[in-house]
């Protein structure tokens, strides 16, 4: 490849760099990553909830992460195993952004051919998908979402009831709501992954209502407390949380010819429950993760048929799609997320 | 155990090694980066240890069961059956210490020691399970 493109003129030499990218889906994330950097959230609790996971010993405000234990359980294995805190931290969630993109590799493999492979994962990964994983290290987001890949890897009933009840642990209120996504855009067999939420659910009412020294606030409580302030930045801005749902994926939604009734049900359900949560483009890219799936699979199809995607009459080719993947916001309260901890603050 | 429960094992076994070896291993691996120096920390088996040896040997018939695994082979079946093999030798080194230590009667009955028996049982039971699905290494 570089002998081929030394050998080529300047403008060939970048269109071959481009398409020599856009083959390798992981080369385009890995320069995302390094583009906007990685962001560590939640480690105080962490630290405080993997060293006794039955006492309750965090205050009012983030006892909401009982209701996501999973993390906290596998540090607290770790650390009863002689490793240091800050070591558990990073090994845990390190683990689940490896998983993640392993789940991610899986899932392509299931649904795409060979030759569309790396397509389909830079305009998956054109949604703010990669700085959910990047920009909130500390949080068992991957897991969810690697858990959900898998599902959309397996028929086997048992296999299926298994993720979902990983998906409850990692996420009690968005492995729920990515679930019934999935099952309003998808319509599979839904016994399994009914009965692996029952039983994820039953095991954290059973932890939370009788393991732990004394009952943690909800996060429905939290959320309540919070809603006249998260409303008021919603209708101050709504333009922009708009932008910020599925950023640069946008222009796959926009450039479709059709788009199904219950993809536009998720995107409101997705964009009112995000809009009552500080994190909003976290939470709404992982509840709208299925609406982004089903998409991927109609833009791969219409750019293999076109070359490319169609903007104002003008083709934008295929090769030089991974560039939309750099182009990424991040909305988190009135805060604007930007590359490695540059942020901006918008007012009310 | 049904066929569909077999061939489920069989089909999802190599994945539940490689979670068991991500459980595993970062503990096995901060203790020998304790014991070169990598890592400061005080307290950890050293290399020479039965219990660390037994450690390192277990997940490396593990780590080398793996590829295998993956495609059925017989060989596969029978490294991870040798790293419950070690994993019983190093339950027998554990009885030993803690009996000269605590007696036999609560060595026999500490979380330790119970907890390995019933994770060996129920390995030893699956893997006698699911041989026949494994099937003869290629020549």
């Amino acid at each position: 490849m570089l002998n081929r493109l030394s050998r080529s003129n300047p403008p060939g030499r970048l269109v071959e760099l481009l398409a020599c990218i856009s083959q390798r889906w992981w080369l385009a994330a890995s320069l995302v990553a390094a583009a906007y950097g990685v962001r560590t959230t939640d480690l105080d609790e962490f630290r405080k909830l993997s060293a006794a996971p039955f006492v309750m010993n965090l205050a009012p405000q983030y006892q909401f992460l009982y209701g996501s234990p999973l993390t906290f359980f596998l540090g607290s294995y770790y650390r009863h195993h002689g490793i240091d805190e800050l070591t558990a931290f990073f090994l845990v969630h390190g683990l689940g952004v490896v998983l993640f993109f392993v789940a991610l590799r899986a899932a392509l493999h299931r649904v795409y051919r060979e030759e569309d492979r790396s397509l389909a994962a830079i305009v998956m990964l054109s949604s703010p998908l990669l700085l959910v994983v990047l920009f909130w290290f500390g949080k068992a987001d991957p897991y969810l979402l690697a858990a959900f890949f898998l599902l959309k890897t397996t028929d086997a009933p048992f296999t299926r009831v298994i993720l979902s009840a990983i998906m409850v642990a990692a996420h009690r209120e968005l492995a729920a709501a990515v679930l019934l996504a999935d099952l309003c855009l998808d319509a599979r067999p839904w016994r399994a992954v009914a009965l692996g939420v029952a039983l994820g659910e039953s095991a954290l009412f059973v932890y939370t209502n009788f393991m732990l020294s004394s009952a943690p606030a909800s996060r429905g409580a939290y959320a309540a407390g919070n809603a006249v302030g998260l409303w008021q930045i919603f209708r101050a801005h709504p333009l922009l949380h708009l932008i910020a749902t599925f950023g640069p994926f946008w222009i796959y939604v926009l450039t479709r010819r059709s788009f199904r009734l219950s993809q536009a049900g998720v995107f409101a359900a997705a964009l009112v429950l995000a809009a009552g949560t500080y994190d909003f483009t976290r939470v709404f890219t992982i509840v709208s993760i299925p609406v982004v799936f089903g998409i991927t699979r109609d833009a791969v199809e219409d750019i293999n048929r076109t070359g490319g995607i169609m903007v104002a009459r003008r083709r934008f080719p295929a090769e030089a799609l991974w560039v939309l993947m750099l182009i990424q916001v991040h909305l988190v309260g009135t805060k604007l997320l930007w590359a490695h901890g540059l942020d901006l603050t918008v007012g009310l | 155990m049904t066929d569909a429960a077999r061939e489920w094992v069989t089909r999802n076994l190599p994945w539940a090694v490689v979670v068991l070896l991500a459980l595993w291993m970062p503990p096995v691996l901060y203790a020998l980066a304790v014991d070169v120096g990598v890592v400061k920390g005080t307290g950890y088996p050293a290399l020479i240890d039965p219990m660390m040896v037994t450690a390192v040997s277990e997940l490396s018939l593990m780590i080398a069961a793996l590829p295998r695994l993956l495609n059925r082979e017989a060989a596969g079946w029978h490294l991870l059956l040798w790293s419950r093999v070690v994993v019983l030798a190093q339950t027998v080194w554990l009885i030993f210490v803690y009996t000269r230590l605590d007696g036999l009667a609560a060595t026999l009955r500490s979380r330790a020691v119970v907890e390995a028996a019933i994770g060996l049982a129920v390995a030893a039971y699956v893997l006698m399970q699911i041989r026949p699905l494994y099937q003869r290494d290629r020549a």
